[in-house]
């Protein structure tokens, strides 16, 4: 379990005070899959970040329960352009040290679980938009996380490759009981993949309320429970 | 601007073949008409061995204290504040302007024409160096970050790397200004090397001497940027961002 306890974070732009999140307190539990919504510029990107330890809070703390092992899916991919997708696979593992040769054997299950077979060699400025985040996702997944955070990880790609990418990675998520930290804007994707929402309110960010969302997996996305909770959310959401 | 458009050139492979025709051209007419023979080869070429090896020293040692100062510039913004107006006064300062304090430190010795070298190669390489760094994109340095790659393993792993198509233009725009100012140097010092070869033949008014050496240098030069930096320019662009 994850506590963000009071959490603010104030930017300095040129002299000028900016408040982007106002105490913030969410608790997240181990296994769930968590989504974090709000209009642009509401703060949530900064708050994962937080949470990633790749920024700090002005104020409020986070602290885990149990040891954990964070993967991080960037939103622009962020892959590096000088490594092969394998290479980039393996990036995190050889920062641990881990010998060449396991890490290319998870690596290589790793792309063939991702759907990046026959790419394995190829660098990222020769793939697709959906194959550099199934490249992404395999990074985050080679250093085995407890916990996966999403930033936006769809909202680049093109509706039905970010579908396809959503079923995987639900698929992932369902099969490696792993904790799943999405930030979204998208109403949809949010209803789609999540346990629990929390709607964000705009500058200063804000939790205004967390919707539960029990619904069983597979879910019909063209049922009406579904579009029940993407209503609700669109009542919440001020933008 | 005359950086850029240097690269501009450079990069257009159906140009470079152009100006070889045209090299090789010229060279075979002033063979055939001037004779070649009367260039004494040996002297000239170890001349350029000579100043070949001076530029190669240099080159390094620059590109050492480039990288070196990039690290202490980029450490902290406060350091960076008070660094870079420094780094820019001193880049505007004409190298030459040292020459009478490294003679009277070294004597009219092939050092001082290495110094002035360094003097003139480490500009180019530290500025787009900087300048690079300055647009390494935010998100890999995060994904490097949360990957654990933190101190000299960033260097290592994800830094350098992400610079190394600045470092091959700013190589190649020092190696360039490197050999303008080693000509000058070689003579002023009066040392051996290509430049004073060349002098020399200037002086006991051997012309054509004089032209077939300039331009068997300009081709020498010319070949050497098209395979070797060339070749890196090319290899360097597998490591640009999107």
């Amino acid at each position: 379990m994850v506590h963000i306890q009071h959490v603010s974070k104030k930017f300095v732009i040129e002299k000028q005070e900016l408040l982007a999140l106002a105490d913030i307190n969410l608790e997240i539990k181990n296994n769930e899959f968590f989504t974090i919504i709000g209009p642009s510029g509401c703060g949530k990107s900064t708050l994962l970040r937080i949470i990633a330890g790749l920024d700090t809070p002005t104020e409020g703390t986070i602290s885990w329960d149990s040891e954990k092992t964070i993967g991080f899916v960037f939103q622009n991919f962020a892959l590096f352009p000088f490594l092969s997708v394998l290479e980039n696979i393996e990036f995190g593992l050889k920062m641990q040290g881990v010998a060449k040769k396991k890490m290319r054997e998870i690596a290589k299950n790793l792309a063939e679980e991702v759907g990046l077979s026959g790419y394995e060699d190829k660098h990222p400025k020769e793939l697709s938009g959906g194959m550099k985040q199934r490249v992404g996702i395999a990074r985050a997944l080679a250093i085995d996380p407890s916990v996966l955070l999403l930033d936006e990880p769809f909202s680049s790609l093109d509706e039905f490759t970010a579908q396809t990418l959503r079923a995987l990675l639900i698929n992932i998520w369902e099969k490696r009981k792993i904790t799943a930290i999405l930030v979204t804007h998208l109403i949809s994707e949010a209803a789609q993949l999540s346990d629990r929402i929390a709607v964000l309110t705009h500058s200063p960010g804000k939790v205004e309320k967390i919707i539960e969302n029990k619904l069983k997996r597979p879910r019909n996305l063209r049922s009406k429970q579904v579009f029940e909770i993407e209503d609700t959310l669109s009542q919440l959401i001020t933008f | 601007m005359r950086y850029t458009h240097n690269i501009h050139l450079i990069r257009k492979r159906k140009h470079t073949l152009k100006i070889s025709l045209i090299f090789s051209l010229f060279l075979l007419v002033l063979i055939l008409f001037v004779g070649f023979t009367t260039l004494d080869a040996k002297l000239f070429f170890l001349g350029f061995l000579e100043s070949l090896w001076r530029v190669c020293i240099s080159y390094v040692v620059a590109l050492v204290i480039s990288l070196l100062l990039m690290l202490i510039v980029s450490s902290t913004s406060v350091v960076e504040s008070i660094f870079v107006p420094i780094l820019d006064v001193l880049q505007s300062f004409p190298s030459f302007a040292f020459y009478p304090l490294f003679v009277l430190w070294f004597g009219k010795t092939a050092t001082v024409t290495i110094l002035i070298l360094i003097m003139e190669m480490i500009w180019p390489l530290l500025f787009t160096v900087l300048t690079a760094q300055k647009q390494i994109r935010l998100d890999l340095s995060e994904a490097a970050k949360s990957y654990g790659a933190t101190g000299f393993k960033f260097l290592r792993f994800v830094e350098l790397p992400l610079l190394f198509p600045a470092l091959v233009t700013g190589s190649l725009i020092s190696w360039g200004e490197a050999w303008e100012a080693i000509i000058a140097a070689e003579i002023v010092v009066s040392v051996p090397g290509v430049g004073t070869y060349l002098a020399q033949a200037g002086q006991s008014n051997q012309t054509h001497i004089l032209i077939i050496g300039i331009l068997l240098l300009l081709l020498i030069l010319f070949l050497i940027n098209k395979y070797l930096w060339l070749s890196l320019l090319n290899l360097s662009t597998k490591y640009q961002q999107e």
